[in-house]
């Protein structure tokens, strides 16, 4: 059992990579999509659209096949790690995009308005008065996102990173397939998981407490 | 008041929304240091009026004049013009529109330096002034969510007059607070009218406008129906229109 446990453990870092390195490329590529989708131009709204709908219509093993065996061998040379990092970084920032939507959405339409009637530009409208509520109100759905890019990013031992689905089906495999790997692996993501679904409860709560609405 | 010159002046401004014809060719001048009140049924368009002053609204003709600037709004404004036209008029809300998310200095003291340019430090101490003015200094370092709404009211007058307006436009500035709250809110304005701010105020309070504006303005329809001397319009209303509001008004009282 030890020896499973550690052997599972060395994959603890690729998850970790995968998932985090994905996160923070959704989380700077959502801000460009997110403002081209609520542009009043619409050849900045259509791409933004189409590239949101169409990423989010992919299942993701698909999308980090192509990624993979596509992108990775023709255009430019990527190992797995990489393709799969890229790959759900390219998905996260379709869903954090809709997150920072939502955000906008929920922005009383008077704060822009008092804004601009005190004679702010536009982009100091945006860095000052709506980017940080937007953030405000994103953190919990995005810790919530977090999680299940955590989860999703089992995906990436199809390609072959070698992250704790991948240990666990292997040890699975060496011991006659057996299910303790498994059941093992699920406890180990739900262990990372439990802090940033606490996070995310402690920030809802100061949300809600600072903001008042 | 015909020898003031004007600061804000309105010719033949229409605002429509689709088919709604909001605001009809209403012509206004404001000299300096007036106060003017603008009352009426709602939906007869006072807000929409008020707004098109700064721009909030988009008329669909007319010009309008603010200070140096004249306008043509026929067509829509080149940014520049759009922000110089808002620096240099200051406005307050119904719903007071603080940043929630800033402290009651910061909401004060951020659009000066983004807006005028002014650095920290001289932003702050304008603040200060301010704050002592509104009689709320020991709110600074608050967040508006816990003040009271007549509290937020004069922060967001305080907010508008840190960037040295030339005209200020009240949107019934005090129609979302308990009377008692109003009241302090109306103190406020009523010391700004003495120092000699150019007001526009659009408010449900007849007694405040009959005590401070120098000019009481009733609008129906999206017409100025009526016009002139609070005494004179409210104790001698000429149309019918215009007597069957204060008829209302004073039923209720």
């Amino acid at each position: 059992m030890m020896e499973l446990l550690i052997n599972l453990l060395k994959g603890v870092p690729y998850t970790l990579g995968v998932t985090i390195g994905a996160f923070v490329i959704g989380m700077i590529g959502g801000v460009p999509l997110v403002l081209m989708r609520r542009s009043n131009s619409r050849l900045l709204r259509w791409p933004a659209r189409i590239y949101i709908d169409v990423i989010r219509g992919i299942p993701p093993v698909v999308w980090l096949f192509i990624i993979f065996f596509g992108l990775g061998n023709a255009l430019i040379k990527l190992n797995s790690f990489q393709a799969a990092t890229l790959g759900l970084g390219l998905v996260s920032a379709a869903y954090l995009s809709e997150i920072y939507r939502g955000g906008f959405l929920a922005l009383p339409k008077a704060q822009g308005e008092a804004a601009s009637a005190l004679g702010m530009t536009h982009t100091d409208i945006l860095r000052y008065v709506m980017a940080p509520q937007v953030l405000q109100v994103s953190i919990a759905p995005m810790a919530t996102f977090f999680v299940s890019l955590l989860k999703d990013s089992t995906v990436a031992s199809t390609i072959g990173v070698r992250d704790i689905m991948m240990f666990g089906s292997q040890a699975a495999q060496a011991s006659g397939g057996g299910y303790a790997p498994f059941v093992l692996a699920a406890a180990l993501y739900i262990i990372l998981s439990i802090p940033v679904a606490l996070f995310s409860r402690l920030m809802d709560d100061r949300l809600r407490r600072s903001i008042g609405r | 008041m015909s020898e003031k010159q004007p600061i804000v002046r309105l010719q033949d401004v229409n605002v429509s929304y689709g088919a709604y014809h909001a605001v009809k060719n209403v012509s206004l001048e404001i000299a300096r240091g007036e106060v003017v009140a603008i009352v009426g049924p709602s939906g007869a368009g006072k807000s929409t009026l008020l707004r098109t002053i700064n721009m909030l609204e988009h008329p669909s003709a007319g010009t309008l004049a603010v200070g140096d600037f004249r306008f043509a709004l026929d067509h829509e404004l080149p940014t520049e013009a759009l922000l110089k036209l808002r620096r240099s008029t200051g406005m307050v809300f119904q719903s007071f529109n603080l940043f929630p998310h800033m402290t009651v200095q910061r909401n004060i003291s951020l659009p000066q330096m983004r807006v005028l340019k002014r650095s920290k430090a001289e932003a702050d101490a304008r603040t200060a002034t301010l704050l002592e003015r509104v009689d709320l200094t020991d709110k600074a370092l608050s967040y508006p969510t816990r003040l009271s709404g007549g509290q937020q009211q004069r922060i967001a007058i305080a907010r508008a007059l840190a960037l040295d307006p030339q005209v200020m436009l009240f949107d019934e500035p005090t129609s979302a607070l308990d009377p008692e709250l109003g009241l302090e809110v109306l103190s406020v304005m009523r010391e700004l009218a003495q120092d000699g701010m150019t007001m526009v105020v659009v408010t449900h309070e007849i007694a405040f406008a009959a005590e401070v504006a120098d000019r009481l303005i009733v609008m129906a329809n999206g017409e100025i129906i009526e016009e002139g001397s609070p005494k004179d319009v409210i104790r001698n209303p000429q149309s019918e229109r215009t007597q069957r509001f204060f008829r209302a008004i004073l039923d209720r009282h």
